[in-house]
């Protein structure tokens, strides 16, 4: 293998730098502008397509936009690490692309350096908070959703403990572990919720290693916080009930499914490729809510009761009319510490810095002060 | 007589090597036939031929005159047809016992075996053949010779007609390989045809009636016992005339160089292998040390060159104290050592000739600066003359070390031991499986360092190799030298007798 | 009734060299055509499309390299313990460990001047990649635990220990929770050229590929590890004392290994952030030394072919719109008729008639 390789490398370095046209060693400038308004979109996705929760739902939407007029031309790629999202975003922005939407909060960085070589290029980052002159980002509340969602499951448990499945411990998952918790006390002031935490956004077995750690403690009601529908599949098996996210989980676990806090990003990205096409477009950190559509409930299981539900639809109307705030205070977090006092409404960006969890979740995060020595 | 088996014109090639060129051969009903060779001759190779595992390019196979279509040949086949095999590696499950092996190998005997009927199958070969052997000692216990009878068994369980023994007695000694000869000589009687394939031409002449010759592939003759003598069949073999008697000078010892004082040490399993052991061995002298394999000579040879920590003793060489003796140390000291598992310790198996030849002395400064960068070429030029000088056949200086030939190899290490020029050298069975060549220049340079006052230790377990090189020999029996004496004073029997602890028991 | 037998080669045939690569390749490339027209793809335009992806310009190129950068340090790391016999499953560990010293010693010595700050970062990088290799060996050479498990488990304790300083006290104040730390200071970042993304590492890279080389073919140390790998027994008979070159060997392959999780931050990604350190560097670094059989210079080689399987993998993705798993698909097929090819190399195939 040796001699030979020495031999091919000289071959084939000789061989490409011949071929090789070094007319375009700048990354930049490159995509050339179609006609004014045409949109040409591209996904980057964290997970595979298929995944049925949150990359399966981005595609959904792209699938949707692909029906607008002037959008000429959509495209994605799954299963993008973060740590070599640069390259395939700047690949797209190279191929001519002129809206890149980014759907993990891990491709934040990434996406603006690339923001910076492309001027021309819009770029949307979901679940992130940064903006530059070409650069938006969006979510959506979800946490409204999760507090919804938790009722459910607050309703539904006999033991009076709640387990969830979340990702990684960070304000965007937190937020919705605590709004999920803080919803099934509002039904049950004595459930307790269990997290586990998995690391990763996209990970079937360990999610559902997490599920079987909370059944084994007793857990009667599962929540989830992560890109696929393992969890759901275990509380099916062990016949109890869950709660699903990112898309109408039902199918993965009829028996199981109670309802899911889900996602419908088409609002939001056919708004931003239309202002795109006006040439309207500005650089926003999008944020809806219940109103929007953009999160909301699937179908409820036939399990879950006309007055429960009624219930639940009442707390959602109340959420839209403002008449009810998921973090209002007073809120205490896990040692009784009152995080937001009474009367008082945070602010978005305290939200998106929320780094507590709220009484009555049995868990931890990991971390203390900021320091270097 | 018709011959049982007849092999004709056998051509065999690996890729460009022709490993037999047309090679004839049969073997008689009840005969033993010897197949003579220098090492690389191709009687392995023609004994796998017939034994089903190698396929052959041209030639033919018959057995009891019945023409064999070489594509049906196979391993199994030549089972079925009775062609034996005797492992020299035995394969034996150690912890089962003699019967339990012999139920396994005999794909005869129905999945739930009659133990009582093998049992008394075993019986019956040890009344007829003096092939006795416990049926319920585990397979451990036994000694070699004991697991040589099993594998004999288990040919004969199988109904072979023919043994094929490769080299049987080396690692017998001579009283078990006598016992070993009777065995094979009531075989024959009874009808059974023996392969006899060695090195060592009395055995031959001891028990075979015919033997055949190859050398280098090639059919040299097969001729009577009763009519040739040993000269003319090492002039088959090699070609030309040798002369194994080795021409020693006078014996004149000098001062001690190595002096090995009450040296304990522990074998890798953790047991005593060297007990209380001491020996001086002189300027201008071979010392032979003799012994069954597995009494502590490897520990020994470790020991002094510091491969092996002691656990009780002192060593001293040219009376520098090196008890606490390191690799290092034992060549800075000038020890020599020829290693017998020469690919795996005594060259760099996987690459070319002179990163074996500098091995030791990499560092000094014609081939090194300071150490840290080698001088390529000069290493070269070393090497070429070293194979220049000891006549080292190569197909070229970088093919990998291990494809050369035994005596080839042997010669690579004694010409980088020789090379560093010691005072003290340890050769661990350095003519073992060198063919008659090889060995006669092996023994000419050990003598040579001799000549040049030298101090050799030679471990060996061939006793007419130390009855004909060695000044001296000790015994060494469970990690003790029993007796040393004078070789002129000492007889090939004697020392058989004090290796299996005769004298020992004796005493 | 015909059947295939298998020999081991008994002699050594040059062109073999030559021939078996480019035969694996082409039935790679035969039967990767299968899994693109299985999806309805034309396999001339996967393929052109791939190597457009990774080859077709300066920019493809750039970043090939860049892919092949962290490759290369990963490779070169292994292939250094391949040459002794050890296996250094541990490279992953090390990258991070290395990338972690470097982030410390950015923050620590921030004030400092880049032609300070950079060196600063990469003898920190490679003694904390050295040290992570040290306890393996120690392990190895005093008790005789097999250095595979152990290099292996602390890719798990540096991987934990760097979440628990993202999660942590690193983690970056001015980013709301999020598990990264503050971007490097300027003069802790290596230039980046021809406005892409190519970045100083693998100059660097190429640099301590040379030094290995050297290093191998002419300095007596590279003799005595090659005589180690090649026979432990050899080894101590010829008086080279192995355990402490063993020591040696896992020591610098870590130093290396972390050298590269340094380049990959301050070249790359700027500041440590939870999935942005490695992709599974240190593993995919395994096929590369093995492919390269110990050879630092063909390691360079096989970095680049990894890297460009991986950047045109991605292109294959976003212009033909094929999913990851036939990406995988391919890729693993690529690898497969490899790594088969070379053991052709050492035994052969046989048609014998049988019956």
């Amino acid at each position: 293998m040796i001699t030979h390789l020495k031999k091919l490398f000289v071959i084939s370095i000789v061989t490409v730098l011949v071929l090789m046209p070094f007319t375009q060693l700048n990354a930049g400038d490159m995509a050339a502008p179609g006609k004014p308004g045409d949109v040409k979109a591209a996904f980057v996705l964290v997970g595979p397509v298929g995944d049925g929760g949150w990359s399966y739902m981005h595609n959904e939407s792209r699938l949707a936009l692909k029906k607008l007029p002037y959008v000429k031309k959509t495209a994605f790629i799954e299963s993008v690490p973060e740590g070599e999202s640069e390259r395939v975003i700047m690949e797209f922005a190279r191929k001519g692309f002129n809206l890149i939407f980014t759907t993990s909060y891990g491709y934040a960085d990434p996406t603006l350096n690339v923001a910076r070589r492309f001027p021309n290029v819009v770029f949307e980052h979901c679940s992130g908070f940064l903006t530059s002159e070409n650069m938006g980002n969006y979510f959506g509340r979800s946490h409204d959703a999760m507090f919804l969602a938790g009722m459910a499951a607050g309703e539904m448990t006999e033991t009076n403990i709640l387990g969830i499945v979340a990702a990684h411990p960070i304000p965007e998952v937190i937020r919705n572990v605590n709004a999920w918790a803080l919803g099934a006390q509002s039904v049950n002031p004595d459930v307790k919720v269990h997290v586990v935490w998995t690391n990763s956004w996209f990970d079937p077995p360990r999610e559902r290693e997490g599920a079987e750690s909370l059944v084994a403690i007793g857990a009667d009601v599962l929540g989830q916080d992560q890109d696929s529908p393992a969890v759901q599949q275990v509380a099916q098996r062990n016949g109890l009930y869950s709660v699903g996210y990112n898309s109408d989980m039902t199918k993965f676990a009829p028996k199981a499914h109670l309802v899911s806090a889900v996602w419908d990003w088409s609002p939001i990205v056919n708004q931003i490729a239309e202002d795109l096409h006006n040439g309207v477009w500005k650089p926003e950190a999008i944020w809806p809510g219940l109103e929007s559509g953009v999160v909301g409930l699937s179908p409820f299981g036939k399990m879950v009761t006309e007055d429960v539900i009624a219930k639940i639809e009442a707390k959602k109307q109340e959420i839209i009319d403002g008449k009810f705030v998921v973090f209002g205070g007073e809120l205490k977090d896990q040692d009784g510490n009152i995080v937001v006092p009474a009367g008082v409404v945070p602010t978005d960006d305290e939200l998106l810095s929320q780094y507590y969890l709220v009484k009555g979740v049995v868990g931890s995060l990991p971390g203390g002060e900021v320091r270097y020595q | 007589m018709k011959p049982y088996v007849e092999l004709k014109y056998i051509t065999k090639r690996f890729p460009g090597v022709l490993a037999l060129d047309a090679v004839n051969f049969n073997v008689m009903p009840g005969e033993i036939h010897a197949l003579l060779g220098e090492n690389g001759a191709g009687k392995t190779v023609l004994t796998n031929i017939l034994s089903g595992r190698y396929d052959l390019n041209e030639g033919e196979i018959f057995i009891q005159g019945e023409r064999i279509d070489p594509s049906k040949w196979s391993a199994r086949a030549a089972l079925d047809r009775g062609i034996g095999m005797v492992y020299q590696d035995f394969m034996l499950v150690e912890e089962h016992t003699v019967l339990e092996n012999i139920a396994l190998a005999d794909l005869s005997i129905p999945f739930i075996p009659d133990f009582d009927q093998i049992r008394k199958t075993i019986a019956d070969f040890g009344t007829k053949y003096q092939l006795d052997v416990d049926p319920d000692a585990k397979i451990w216990q036994l000694s070699v010779s004991e697991k040589q009878r099993v594998e004999i068994i288990k040919a004969l369980m199988h109904g072979s007609k023919i043994l094929i023994m490769d080299e049987p007695t080396a690692v017998l000694t001579p009283q078990e390989a006598d016992e070993l000869f009777k065995i094979v000589k009531k075989l024959a009687k009874e009808g059974t045809s023996i392969i006899f394939i060695s090195h060592k031409l009395p055995e031959v002449f001891e028990i075979c009636d015919r033997i055949t010759v190859l050398r280098k592939g090639e059919y040299i003759g097969t001729v009577n016992v009763a009519d040739t003598n040993e000269k003319d069949l090492a002039k088959m073999m090699v070609g030309r005339e040798v002369f194994l008697q080795t021409e020693k000078a006078k014996y004149k010892p000098g001062l001690p160089v190595l002096v090995l004082k009450n040296i304990s040490a522990l074998s890798d399993r953790r047991i005593k292998a060297l007990n209380n052991l001491s020996l001086t061995v002189h300027e201008s002298e071979i010392f032979g040390i003799a012994g069954v394999s597995g009494n502590g000579q490897k520990e020994l040879a470790e020991v002094i060159t510091g491969l092996r920590p002691i656990t009780n003793g002192n060593i001293h060489v040219n009376g520098n104290d090196i008890t606490e003796n390191t690799p290092r140390k034992a060549i800075k000291e000038g020890i020599g050592h020829i290693p017998d598992d020469r690919i795996g310790m005594g060259v760099v198996p996987d690459l070319g000739m002179p990163k074996s030849m500098v091995l030791k002395n990499y560092k000094e400064s014609r081939f090194s600066f300071k150490g840290i960068f080698l001088k390529k070429a000069e290493i070269t030029n070393y090497t070429k003359k070293l194979i220049k000088k000891f006549n080292i056949k190569t197909s070229g200086m970088s093919s990998p070390v291990k494809l050369l030939s035994g005596g080839n190899l042997q010669k690579v290490i004694l010409a980088r031991e020789i090379s560093e020029e010691p005072c003290m050298m340890v050769a661990v069975h350095p003519t073992q499986g060198l063919d008659i060549g090889a060995t006669e220049f092996v023994r000419d340079t050990l003598e040579k360092q001799r000549v040049d006052g030298a101090a050799i230790l030679l471990i060996s377990e061939d006793l007419e190799e130390l009855m004909a090189v060695s000044d001296r020999i000790g015994v060494i029996y469970e990690g003790e030298i029993m007796d040393i004496m004078l070789t002129k004073d000492t007889t090939i029997e004697d020392l058989g007798l004090k290796m299996t602890g005769g004298s020992h028991v004796a005493a | 009734m015909w059947r295939l037998k298998i020999e081991k080669r008994l002699s050594y045939n040059k062109w073999l060299d030559y021939f078996v690569p480019v035969a694996s390749m082409v039935l790679a490339l035969i039967a990767g055509s299968f899994v693109f027209l299985i999806n309805g793809a034309n396999p001339f335009e996967a393929y052109k499309e791939m190597f457009v992806g990774a080859f077709g310009d300066g920019y493809a190129w750039s970043e090939t390299l860049v892919q092949a950068t962290p490759l290369l340090f990963t490779g070169l790391a292994i292939s250094l313990t391949l040459r002794t016999l050890l296996w250094n499953i541990g490279a992953e560990g090390q990258f991070f460990m290395g990338a972690m010293a470097a982030t410390w010693a950015a923050q620590y010595f921030s004030q400092q001047p880049p032609w300070i700050l950079i060196p600063l970062l990469m003898l920190s990088a490679m003694v904390a990649g050295g040290l992570w290799g040290l306890p393996p060996a120690i392990l190895k050479t005093k008790l005789k635990v097999n250095e595979i498990l152990t290099t292996l488990l602390l890719n798990y304790v540096a991987i934990f220990f760097v979440n628990y300083l993202l999660y942590g006290p690193w983690k970056d104040p001015m980013y709301p929770g999020f598990p990264q730390t503050p971007r490097y200071p300027d003069a802790a970042i290596l230039t980046q050229y021809f406005n892409t993304r190519l970045h100083t590492g693998i100059l660097i890279g190429l640099v301590v590929a040379v030094i290995l080389y050297i290093l191998y073919k002419k300095t007596g140390w590279g003799y005595k590890i090659q005589v180690i790998g090649q026979s432990r027994k050899t080894a101590k008979y010829a008086g080279i004392r192995v355990n402490r070159n063993i020591i040696r060997v896992l020591v610098i392959s870590g130093a290396i290994a972390g050298l590269g999780g340094m380049l990959q931050i301050s070249g790359l990604q700027h500041k440590l952030r939870l999935g942005g350190i490695s992709n599974n560097y240190g593993y995919t670094g395994i096929i590369v030394a093995f492919l390269a059989n110990g050879n630092p210079l063909a390691v360079i080689l096989v970095a680049l072919f990894m890297g460009a399987l991986i950047v045109g993998g991605d292109s294959l993705q976003i212009t033909m719109g094929f999913g990851k798993g036939v990406v995988h698909m391919f890729e693993g097929m690529v690898l497969f008729f490899i790594l088969a090819g070379e053991s052709l190399k050492r035994y052969k195939l046989r048609w014998v008639k049988h019956g």
